[in-house]
C-alpha cells in the first residue's frame, strides 16, 4: 500500500487572547502518523482533545503552528494558493452538523451545483451529476428542489455526502459524520460510506468519539488525547493489545452497549 | 395488596398545537415506576420523552391543547393537583436533572447559595443548618472540597462538576423519585460513568427511585433494572433488564439492538432501520412502526396493536411479538 498522506510533526498552538481563552492552547502536539490508500483511519477521542484541528489543519483550513503534511508526494505546506482548489476538490471534509453545512436558504440543487460551478461544469453535466449522485446516496431526484429543513437529519447527512462525492475526491475527512444521528439512522449512513468507499477507492479519516465505531469501521486506529495521539496502529493491533493505559481505559468501557461487565464490579471501586 | 406502586401512569396523552396543527406528542402510554428503581425510558429523538417526563413534573408548555391519562405518584393524581402543591412537590418528592446543567443554574449566583435557597424553600432550614446540609450534599456528590466548591460560580465548574452541583440540588430534599432527562449526553466517557455510579450508589443507599432517559442502549444496559422504549408517542416493549436484551420482543427493539457497531462486526454490514422516525404530525395509521417494519401485514396497517403482557414483566405491542426478522439482502 502506498501512503497517501502523510503528518509530520503536527503542533498547532492557538495564542491566547481575550478574557476566556487567557493562554496559549497547544491543541496539536507533535502529531505524526500515516494514512495508506484505502484505508479508514479512525480518530477517537474525547471532547477538546483536538480531533477537529487536527482534521482542519491537514487540509489546511487552518495552518498549523508548525510540522508538515504531505498528500501523495506533494508538500501541502508548500502549494501555492492557485493549486489549493483543484486540491480541495481531492480532499474533501463532512462535519458533524448537517444543519450548518447546507444553506437554509437554498433548495439543495443550488448547494450541490456550488462546487461543480467552480470545477467548469455545463448544466447538463451538473443535472446529470447530480441526479447520479443522489441515486447513489438514496435520495429522491424529485426532490432536488426541496429546502433542507424539509429533509430529516440523516437525509441531510446524505446530502452532504453526495455534495463531497460529486468533486470526484480520493480522500474524505468525517468529523463525527454520524454523532447527530439516531442510532437506526446512523447504520444506513455508515453502510452508505462504506459502500462508497469501496465502489470510488477512497480513503477516509474517521473522527468519532464512539469507540464501538470506530472499531468497527477503521483499518487503523489513533488515540488523540489532550493534543497527543497516545496511540496508533493497525485496528486489529490496537483493539487486541493496546499499549495506552488510555486506550486500555476507553476499550474497558462499562457502558459500552458491547461490556459485560455490571455495575458492582465496578461500583465499590469508582463511586465518589 | 399487591406490590407498592410508587409512580403510575395511565393512558396518558399529550397534544400541542402550533401552525394550527395538531401535534401528538404523546400517544397514550402506560408505565410504572416501583419504590427505588431505575427505570430508563429510551427513545430516538422526537418519540416523547422528555414530553413525559414534564407531564409528570406539570411543566409542559403552554401550547398544549390536550392532556388526558392519570399519573398516579403515591395515590396521589399529579394532573388533578393544584398548582400550589405541585410546587411543594416538584424538587422535594420528585426532582429532576438535565442535559445541560449550565441552562438551569444562575450564573451569577454562587453554587452553594442556590442549592442552600432550594434547601430553606422546601424545608424551612435555618441559613446555618441549610448551609451545612448543602456541604454535606456536596461531599456525597464528590465534589471534593465542598466549602470551596460553596463559594464558586457555575462558570467556574467544568460541565461534569456542573451536574454535580445539579444533582446535589436535585436530591437535597430526598425525594423519592429523581427524573434525568439525558443528564450524561455529550459528557465525556470519564465522566458519564463518573456520574452515572454516583447515580446507582444513591439510588442503592437512599433507596431513590429514578426516571431515566435517554437514547444510549449502552448506559441502559449498564445501570437499569427496567426498560421501557418509545417510538412514536407510544411504548412499544417494555420489560426488566435481562429479558429486553436476551430476548427482545418488538421489531423495532430488536432491529435497533442490531444496528448498534462493534468491533465483533468488523467487515460486516450494520443492520440499521430503513426509512426515517415518522413526525408526530403524520404518524402512519395502525402501527406507527409499519412503514420501517419488514413483518408488516394488512393488518398492522389498519389496527393499532396495544401494548399486552407477553410474559411476567414483559410487555409489547406488536401482532408478531417475537417473530423471526430476515435480515435483508
Ligand atoms: N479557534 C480556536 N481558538 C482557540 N482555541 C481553540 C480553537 N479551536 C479549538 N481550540 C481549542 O483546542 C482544543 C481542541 O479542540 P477541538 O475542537 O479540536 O477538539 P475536538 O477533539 O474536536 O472536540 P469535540 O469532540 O468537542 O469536537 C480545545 O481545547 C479547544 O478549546
Ligand atoms: N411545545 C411544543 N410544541 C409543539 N411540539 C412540541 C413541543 N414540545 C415538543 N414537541 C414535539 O413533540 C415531540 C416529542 O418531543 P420530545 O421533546 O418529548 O422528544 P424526545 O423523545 O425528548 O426527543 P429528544 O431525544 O430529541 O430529546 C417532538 O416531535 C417535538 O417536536
Ligand atoms: S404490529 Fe406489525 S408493523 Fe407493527 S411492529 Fe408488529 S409486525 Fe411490525
Ligand atoms: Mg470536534
Ligand atoms: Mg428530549
Amino acid at each position: 500500500m502506498k501512503p497517501l498522506l502523510r503528518v509530520e510533526n503536527l503542533t498547532k498552538i492557538y495564542p491566547g487572547s481575550g478574557i476566556i481563552k487567557r493562554y496559549p492552547v497547544k491543541a496539536l502536539d507533535n502529531i505524526s502518523f500515516t494514512v495508506e490508500e484505502g484505508d479508514t483511519f479512525g480518530l477517537v477521542g474525547e471532547s477538546g482533545s483536538g480531533k477537529t484541528t487536527l482534521a482542519r489543519c491537514i487540509l489546511f483550513l487552518e495552518p498549523p503552528t508548525s510540522g508538515k503534511v504531505y498528500y501523495g508526494n506533494l508538500c501541502l505546506n508548500d502549494i501555492p494558493w492557485y493549486h489549493w482548489r483543484k486540491l480541495r476538490s481531492r480532499m474533501q471534509i463532512i462535519f458533524q452538523d448537517p444543519n450548518s453545512a447546507l444553506n437554509p436558504r437554498l433548495p439543495i440543487r443550488r448547494s450541490l451545483e456550488e462546487g461543480l460551478i467552480n470545477l467548469g461544469y455545463s448544466r447538463k453535466q451538473r443535472n446529470d451529476t447530480i441526479r447520479k449522485i443522489l441515486d447513489q446516496v438514496g435520495i429522491p431526484y424529485n426532490q432536488v428542489d426541496w429546502y433542507p429543513h424539509e429533509f430529516s437529519g440523516g437525509q441531510k447527512q446524505r446530502i452532504i455526502i453526495a455534495r463531497a462525492l460529486s468533486m470526484n475526491p480520493k480522500f474524505i475527512v468525517l468529523d463525527e459524520p454520524v454523532s447527530n444521528l439516531d442510532v437506526s439512522i446512523q447504520a444506513g449512513i455508515i453502510n452508505l460510506l462504506m459502500d462508497l468507499k469501496k465502489e470510488f477507492n477512497l480513503t477516509y479519516i474517521f473522527i468519532s468519539h464512539d469507540l464501538d465505531l470506530i472499531a468497527y469501521l477503521s483499518t487503523k486506529i489513533g488515540v488523540l488525547k489532550g493534543g497527543q495521539l497516545v496511540e496508533v496502529g493497525k485496528a486489529e493491533d490496537v483493539l487486541a493489545h493496546p499499549l495506552h493505559p488510555y486506550t486500555r481505559f476507553l476499550l474497558e468501557n462499562p457502558l459500552s452497549f458491547h461490556s459485560r461487565i455490571q455495575p458492582w464490579e465496578t461500583l465499590a471501586k469508582e463511586t465518589i | 395488596m399487591g406490590t407498592e406502586v410508587l409512580l403510575e401512569i395511565k393512558d396518558l396523552s399529550v397534544e400541542f398545537t402550533a401552525h394550527q396543527r395538531k401535534i401528538p406528542a404523546v400517544r397514550g402510554i402506560d408505565l410504572t415506576i416501583l419504590p427505588g428503581q431505575f427505570h430508563a425510558l429510551v427513545g430516538e429523538s422526537g418519540a416523547g420523552k422528555t414530553v413525559t417526563s414534564l407531564s409528570i413534573l406539570r411543566l409542559l408548555p403552554s401550547n398544549v391543547t390536550s392532556l388526558r391519562g392519570s399519573i398516579k405518584f403515591n395515590d396521589h393524581d399529579l394532573l388533578q393537583l393544584s398548582e400550589e402543591v405541585m410546587r411543594n412537590l416538584r424538587g422535594r418528592e420528585i426532582s429532576m436533572i438535565f442535559q445541560e446543567p449550565a441552562k438551569y443554574l444562575n450564573p451569577s449566583l454562587k453554587a452553594g447559595v442556590q442549592v442552600m435557597e432550594a434547601i430553606r424553600y422546601h424545608m424551612g432550614y435555618s441559613e446555618k443548618a441549610a448551609r451545612e446540609r448543602v456541604c454535606e450534599l456536596f461531599e456525597k456528590v464528590g465534589l471534593s472540597d465542598p466549602e470551596l466548591a460553596f463559594d464558586r460560580y457555575p462558570h467556574e465548574f467544568s460541565v461534569g462538576m456542573k451536574q454535580r452541583v445539579m444533582i446535589a440540588m436535585a436530591i437535597s430534599c430526598n425525594p423519592s423519585l429523581l427524573i434525568a432527562d439525558e443528564p450524561t449526553t455529550s459528557l465525556d466517557v470519564g465522566v458519564q460513568r463518573q456520574i452515572i455510579h454516583l447515580l446507582l450508589d444513591l439510588q442503592r443507599s437512599s433507596k431513590m427511585a429514578i426516571l431515566y432517559i435517554t437514547h444510549d442502549l449502552g448506559i441502559v444496559r449498564y445501570a437499569a433494572d427496567v426498560i421501557s422504549i418509545m417510538y412514536a408517542g407510544k411504548i412499544i416493549e417494555s420489560a426488566p433488564k435481562d429479558l429486553l436484551f436476551t430476548s427482545p420482543l418488538h421489531p423495532y427493539t430488536r432491529l435497533l439492538l442490531a444496528s448498534i457497531p462493534s468491533r465483533e462486526k468488523r467487515g460486516t454490514r450494520l443492520q440499521g432501520i430503513p426509512g426515517t422516525v415518522p413526525n408526530p404530525e403524520d404518524i402512519p395509521p395502525g402501527c406507527a412502526f409499519h412503514p420501517r417494519c419488514p413483518l408488516a401485514q394488512q393488518k398492522c396497517k389498519e389496527n393499532v396493536p396495544p401494548l399486552v403482557r407477553i410474559e411476567a414483566g414483559h410487555r409489547c405491542a406488536c401482532f408478531f411479538p417475537g417473530k423471526e426478522i430476515r435480515s435483508n439482502p
